[in-house]
């Protein structure tokens, strides 16, 4: 129990965030016609499942003061290689799913060697890489948007594990776990926020930066390329703009949790939280019947606000 | 050490010459006065955006929010012109100015990171855009388009617009917020200990991009004549691409409008000459990105030797 108090006590934004996500919940139901039934509840979890695991390797990346910009181009080209393995050149999902993520450890290993070798600004390197990976899918897929025929990955997608979860969001509870356990327990994890804080202090201390941040961006790559895939297997077909609404739903999701920009501060269970607060409002105002203009301002009134209140809070304490 | 500075022409120079280059040789038509004038109002939305961003970027700070100002300004001269004629230019002007002041005021007051404000800035302005305007439409007189795509005097008026607006730069980077804002990017903190106003600096950079921002609109409206809600999508990235290969660096303080200028007109010709090349839209991608990589990798190995 000192543990759970000691983080609640810590961590007050989070805590106040996963709140508010349970206000918010309660307010839309009694307020919206319609809304609030399980089967919504379900939903909103799986959805957060998708924006949370595309975005762990945004939260990683964003931990050591980068940004990574191709998220949505990896989501998208893993999605259509699946699909085109599958599909064009008959191999087994499994095989299928194993090239898929040598495909996303070489491209983030390029991202990272761009980053920590050649000193070329995240920002620039992850967009010039994701532009000519959104090249390649294109190239793969000749522009088509094709299904995927396999039925048992998109059965299993569909299936709920247990207590009406699905197992998409049981995965997102284990990687959370794993996530949280890397950043707070283990060496890459510390790493990580030094790095963040202080690359020169960092490397001064005997810290391979390089290193840590080529296996970072190797695992943003895979943890996209995971998204890529399940979604393909949520919507049973792949298309060139299917992860396009990633790559700053993601950063949004990573700055609501807490996650500080400028690289050393924030957790991966913020971000969770930021996911699901995310969702909510968009299938609120889905249902709702406000059109997509309207969505995109609210969710932008919703990040400033937070985060000054984060900002103001922050000071109060300090 | 003499040697070394005489060939030391920054790297985008070289590259948009061979790409001009390129260009001419495959479309000589740009040499006439026709074919350069509808170059020029090509590249000009990149090339503003690009000057945009470097402002910015000159003071330490960085604006995602171009794509929600570009299309809120545009969506307001679309809405406005019919009743208030030229005075709706004046109208988006303070419009877009004023969307950069309350940025600047939220970064500076709150000392929230830039990225983050103007991200959410960008997100609320294009929902703004959308809503005030689902679908392309509005109407802007013709007058506008004469003025920017005409070439009364053989030389394109959007070229002699972009020099005028070089030269007013010169004049504003001479003066003492000018000079300031470079002080400000260098090292905020010892520029604050030296007496300037950081806060002050930091909101001339936001309203300098802000009017870099409403021209690259103006221009666009004139181009396309009608207001479209999600013309100014893609132009943050393109902007801050176009500024990094003109030598701006995301820790600020360096940079000219020059080199701002070179590098969105790269950016821009890039895609004219891949357009004129007839390539698949998948190699499209492919070299867009491979140039830009490689740029950005030469210019930050030159960067590095010198240090």
């Amino acid at each position: 129990m000192t543990g759970l108090n000691y983080f609640v006590k810590r961590e007050k934004n989070i805590f106040a965030l996963f709140l508010f996500f349970i206000v918010m919940w309660f307010i839309m139901r009694s307020s919206v016609s319609g809304f609030g039934t399980g089967a919504q509840f379900t939903y909103i979890l799986q959805q957060a499942a998708f924006l949370g695991i595309a975005c762990i390797g945004q939260n990683l990346i964003v931990l050591t003061g980068g940004i990574d910009l191709s998220p949505g181009y990896m989501i998208t080209f893993s999605g259509i290689l699946l699909t085109v393995l599958c599909n064009k050149m008959g191999m087994s999902f499994a095989l299928s799913f194993i090239i898929c993520m040598v495909a996303m450890v070489l491209l983030g290993m390029a991202n990272g060697l761009g980053v920590a070798k050649l000193k070329i600004p995240p920002m620039v390197m992850t967009l010039s890489a994701g532009t000519m990976i959104q090249g390649l899918s294109l190239l793969i897929s000749g522009g088509f948007p094709s299904s995927l025929k396999n039925s048992g990955f998109s059965k299993w997608i569909g299936t709920k594990a247990i207590l009406g979860i699905s197992n998409v969001t049981l995965l997102w509870i284990i990687l959370s776990i794993v996530i949280t356990f890397l950043l707070a327990k283990t060496t890459l994890g510390k790493h990580i926020y030094y790095v963040g804080s202080n690359s020169l202090a960092a490397r001064f201390c005997g810290i391979n930066v390089s290193c840590v941040l080529i296996k970072i961006y190797i695992l943003s790559a895979v943890f996209c390329g995971l998204a890529g895939i399940i979604l393909v297997g949520f919507t049973a077909q792949s298309t060139l703009n299917m992860g396009n609404s990633y790559l700053f739903t993601g950063v949004t999701a990573v700055v609501l949790g807490g996650t500080s920009v400028a690289g050393g501060k924030g957790n991966y269970i913020g971000t969770v939280a930021g996911c699901l607060l995310l969702i909510l409002i968009q299938s609120a105002l889905t249902m709702m019947g406000i059109p997509d203009g309207g969505q995109t301002l609210i969710k932008g009134v919703v990040l400033i606000v937070l985060v000054i209140l984060y900002e103001v809070a922050g000071r109060k304490r300090a | 050490m003499q040697k070394t500075k005489k060939i030391s022409i920054p790297f985008v120079y070289i590259v948009l010459i061979v790409m001009f280059v390129i260009n001419i040789i495959l479309n000589p038509n740009i040499l006439s006065a026709r074919g350069f004038n509808s170059l020029m109002i090509q590249l000009m939305p990149t090339i503003f955006v690009a000057m945009a961003q470097m402002s910015v970027m000159i003071a330490g700070e960085i604006n995602l929010a171009m794509d929600g100002i570009i299309n809120i300004v545009i969506i307001t001269i679309a809405l406005t012109m019919g009743y208030l004629g030229a005075l709706s230019l004046v109208f988006a002007t303070v419009v877009g100015v004023g969307i950069g002041i309350v940025m600047s005021l939220i970064i500076t007051k709150f000392k929230i990171s830039s990225f983050i404000v103007t991200l959410a800035f960008g997100m609320i302005f294009n929902g703004f855009a959308l809503l005030l305007m689902p679908r392309p439409g509005g109407d802007i007189s013709k007058t506008l388009a004469t003025v920017i795509k005409g070439n009364p005097i053989v030389v394109p008026n959007s070229l002699l617009i972009l020099i005028g607006t070089l030269l007013l730069w010169k004049l504003f980077k001479k003066s003492r917020y000018g000079l300031h804002m470079y002080a400000v990017g260098g090292n905020e903190y010892s520029a604050f200990t030296s007496g300037i106003n950081v806060h002050k600096s930091k909101m001339m950079a936001y309203i300098c991009s802000s009017l870099f921002i409403v021209a690259a609109a103006i221009v666009l409206c004139g181009k396309s004549l009608m207001g479209d809600p999600t013309i100014g999508d893609g132009f943050p990235l393109t902007s801050v691409s176009g500024a990094v290969l003109g030598g701006a660096l995301f820790s600020g303080g360096v940079g000219t409008m020059k080199g701002a200028i070179a590098g969105g007109a790269l950016m821009a010709i890039l895609l004219n000459i891949l357009f004129f090349l007839n390539v698949d839209s998948a190699y499209q991608y492919i070299a867009q990105g491979a140039i830009l990589f490689a740029s950005i990798a030469f210019t930050m190995a030159k960067s590095d030797k010198k240090q």
